[in-house]
C-alpha cells in the first residue's frame, strides 16, 4: 500500500511513457482522507490534485436553500482535480470525501514546472486531463436535460 | 490631557450641568432591568445594583455598594435613540393628475446621551459609519445634536468580551466626556474628549485627578481587562466562517435556534431595515417608513422564486458571518464589539464565542493526512 509500484497500476499513469510515470511518481504523496472531510473548497488554490485509489468523494456546490448539492462522484480509478492545470488555479467547486478515501495527491506545481521543461509530458497530461473534462461536460450536459424539472 | 477626580455630590453637579445641553438619557431600573431612558434626576441612577448575565439569563441584584455603574449593559442597547425602530422617511399626496412629496424633517432635539460603554460607544461609531456609507444622514444629524459621555468598565460581566475586540474596557472611541467609577467608595475620573467637553468640566471647578488617582483608574481597567467572561479569537475570524458554511456546529444550531430574532434586536451594530408603506383608503396619500428587520425572519431572505435561507441555522450561520467576517470585508472593521448581549438575552442561551470556538477548534483538526511514496 502506498508504493510507487502500486501508483504506476493507476489508470490514468497506465500508458505513460517510463520517464513521464517517473515524473509523475516524483511529485506525489499517498493520502488519506476521512470519511466527511471536504477536500477541495471552491475558491481555495488547486494545489494538487488526486488519482483516486479507494473511497467515493463527491463533487458538490452549494446552492442556497438546499445546501450542498452533489454533482457528481468520484470513484476508485479516477482522477479527481483539474483546475490546477488552468489559470488562475482555483478550485471551481467542493468536494467531498464520501467515505474514508485512499489516493495518490499530485503536487501540481511540481508538475506544472516539468510539464514547462518536457513539452511532451506536458502534452501527455493536457490529453489525458481533457478527457477527464471532457466526460464532466459530457456528464454535465445530460445533467442539465432535466434540471428543472419537478421533484416527485 | 486634563483629568478631574469628582465624589458622588460633583457627579450630581455634571449631571445637573448636562441637563441645560438637553434632556439626559441614561441607566435605570425600568421593569425588572436596567434600562436607557430620560432621567428624571440623578437619583435615578442604578446606585447599589448591578445584573447577572449569562447565556439567556439576566437578574438585578444588589451590590451591597453604593457604585452606579457596577452593571454591565441594557437589554436593549443605545440604538434606538440615534436609529429608532420606525421611521417616517415622506409623505406623498395626491393632487390632481401629479402628487407632491414632502420628506419626513428628522427631529432633532439636544440630548445627552449618559453612561454609553466603551462596547456601546465602539457600536454607535460602528453605526455611524455603516450608515453615513449607506447615505442616510438622520443618524448623524441625531448624533450631532447629542452629547455622549462615555463610562468606562470596571466590572465586566459573564457575557462581555470587548477586550478581545479592542473596544473596551476603557473608552476608546470618540465622545465628549469620558468616566472611570472605581472604588467600594465610588470616585470617579472625568476626562474630556471634545472641545465642549473641556469647556464644561473647566466651568465646574472640580479638584484635578492625581497621578495616583490616575494611576488607580488605570489599574482598576487592567483588570477589568483580564476578568472578561468570554472569548474570542478574532486572528480566526476573516476567512473562516466563509469557508465554514457547511460545518456540523451549524446543524447542531439547527437543533437550538428558534430565529426569534431577539439578537438581531438587542445587537448594537445590526442595522437592517426594510421599508413599509401605507396608503390611505382613499388613495390620496401614502407615507413611507423605515422598520427595523431581522435577518432572523424567513422573508428577509425572499428573492423572487424562494427564500435564499429557509433554515434558522442558516439565518444564524449569515447573521454570525457578517458580524464577525464579512463585515471586515464591507467596512473594514467588525461589525461585533463584544457587549454579550445576543448571549444574554437568547431564549436558548446561544452563545456566539462558544459557536465560533466549535467551528475554529474543528478547523485546526486536520482530516487528511499524507505519507511519503516508498
Amino acid at each position: 500500500m502506498g508504493t510507487k509500484q502500486e501508483m504506476l497500476g493507476h489508470p490514468f499513469m497506465v500508458g505513460l511513457a517510463p520517464e513521464h510515470q517517473a515524473a509523475m511518481v516524483e511529485c506525489a504523496r499517498e493520502a488519506f482522507i476521512q470519511k466527511g472531510t471536504w477536500l477541495l473548497r471552491n475558491g481555495d488554490l488547486a494545489d494538487q490534485f488526486f488519482l483516486v485509489q479507494e473511497g467515493v468523494l463527491s463533487i458538490e456546490l452549494y446552492v442556497p436553500n438546499r445546501a450542498e448539492h452533489s454533482i457528481q462522484t468520484v470513484h476508485p480509478g479516477e482522477l479527481l482535480g483539474w483546475d490546477w492545470m488552468v489559470p488562475p488555479y482555483r478550485w471551481t467547486f467542493d468536494v467531498r470525501a464520501q467515505e474514508d478515501c485512499r489516493a495518490f495527491a499530485v503536487d501540481a506545481r511540481c508538475i506544472r514546472g516539468k510539464g514547462q521543461v518536457d513539452h511532451e509530458f506536458g502534452y501527455q497530461l493536457q490529453n489525458r486531463i481533457s478527457q477527464v473534462m471532457a466526460r464532466r461536460v459530457k456528464a454535465l450536459r445530460f445533467q442539465l436535460l432535466d434540471v428543472y424539472s419537478h421533484e416527485p | 490631557m486634563d483629568a478631574y477626580l469628582l465624589d458622588t455630590d460633583m457627579l450630581a453637579q455634571l449631571v445637573e450641568r448636562l441637563r441645560l445641553e438637553g434632556e439626559v438619557i441614561g441607566p435605570q431600573i425600568d421593569r425588572g432591568v436596567i434600562a436607557y431612558g430620560p432621567l428624571k434626576s440623578f437619583e435615578d441612577l442604578p446606585q447599589g445594583w448591578s445584573e447577572l448575565q449569562g447565556p439567556g439569563l439576566y437578574r438585578l441584584q444588589r451590590t451591597g455598594r453604593p457604585s452606579r455603574f457596577a452593571y454591565r449593559v441594557a437589554p436593549t442597547s443605545w440604538k434606538p435613540f440615534l436609529y429608532p425602530p420606525k421611521e417616517l422617511l415622506f409623505r406623498a399626496r395626491k393632487e390632481g393628475d401629479s402628487f407632491t412629496v414632502q420628506p419626513a424633517e428628522t427631529s432633532l432635539e439636544a440630548r445627552v446621551l449618559f453612561g454609553l460603554r466603551p462596547c456601546e460607544l465602539r457600536a454607535l461609531r460602528v453605526q455611524e459609519r455603516v450608515l453615513s456609507k449607506a447615505n442616510y444622514p438622520p443618524y448623524q444629524q441625531r448624533l450631532q445634536a447629542s452629547w455622549i459621555v462615555a463610562v468606562a468598565c470596571v466590572e465586566p460581566g459573564e457575557n462581555c468580551f470587548c477586550a478581545d475586540l479592542d473596544s473596551g474596557p476603557e473608552v476608546r472611541d470618540d465622545c465628549d466626556l469620558k468616566l472611570v467609577e472605581w472604588g467600594d467608595e465610588p470616585r470617579y475620573l472625568a476626562q474630556a474628549g471634545s472641545e465642549r467637553g473641556r469647556a464644561l468640566l473647566r466651568g465646574l471647578a472640580l479638584p484635578t485627578a492625581s497621578a495616583e488617582d490616575q494611576k488607580e483608574a488605570q489599574a482598576a481597567l487592567a483588570r477589568a481587562r483580564r476578568q472578561m467572561g468570554r472569548s474570542l479569537d478574532r486572528r480566526q475570524t476573516p476567512d473562516l466562517l466563509t469557508r465554514k458554511h457547511a460545518h456540523p456546529a451549524f446543524d447542531a444550531l439547527a437543533e437550538r435556534c428558534t430565529a426569534c430574532g431577539n439578537c438581531t434586536l438587542v445587537c448594537p451594530t445590526c442595522f437592517c431595515s426594510n421599508l413599509e408603506d401605507h396608503t390611505s383608503l382613499d388613495g390620496r396619500e401614502a407615507s413611507r417608513y423605515r422598520v427595523w428587520d431581522s435577518c432572523f425572519t424567513l422573508d428577509f431572505s425572499y428573492i423572487h422564486g424562494g427564500h435564499a435561507r429557509s433554515k434558522p441555522s442558516e439565518r444564524y450561520r449569515q447573521w454570525m458571518t457578517h458580524k464577525l467576517s464579512s463585515w471586515q470585508s464591507q467596512f473594514d472593521e467588525a461589525g461585533c464589539v463584544g457587549c454579550g448581549r445576543c448571549i444574554t438575552w437568547c431564549p436558548e442561551g446561544i452563545d456566539l464565542t462558544e459557536e465560533f470556538r466549535a467551528l475554529t477548534e474543528r478547523a485546526k483538526e486536520s482530516t487528511i493526512q499524507y505519507r511519503e511514496l516508498t
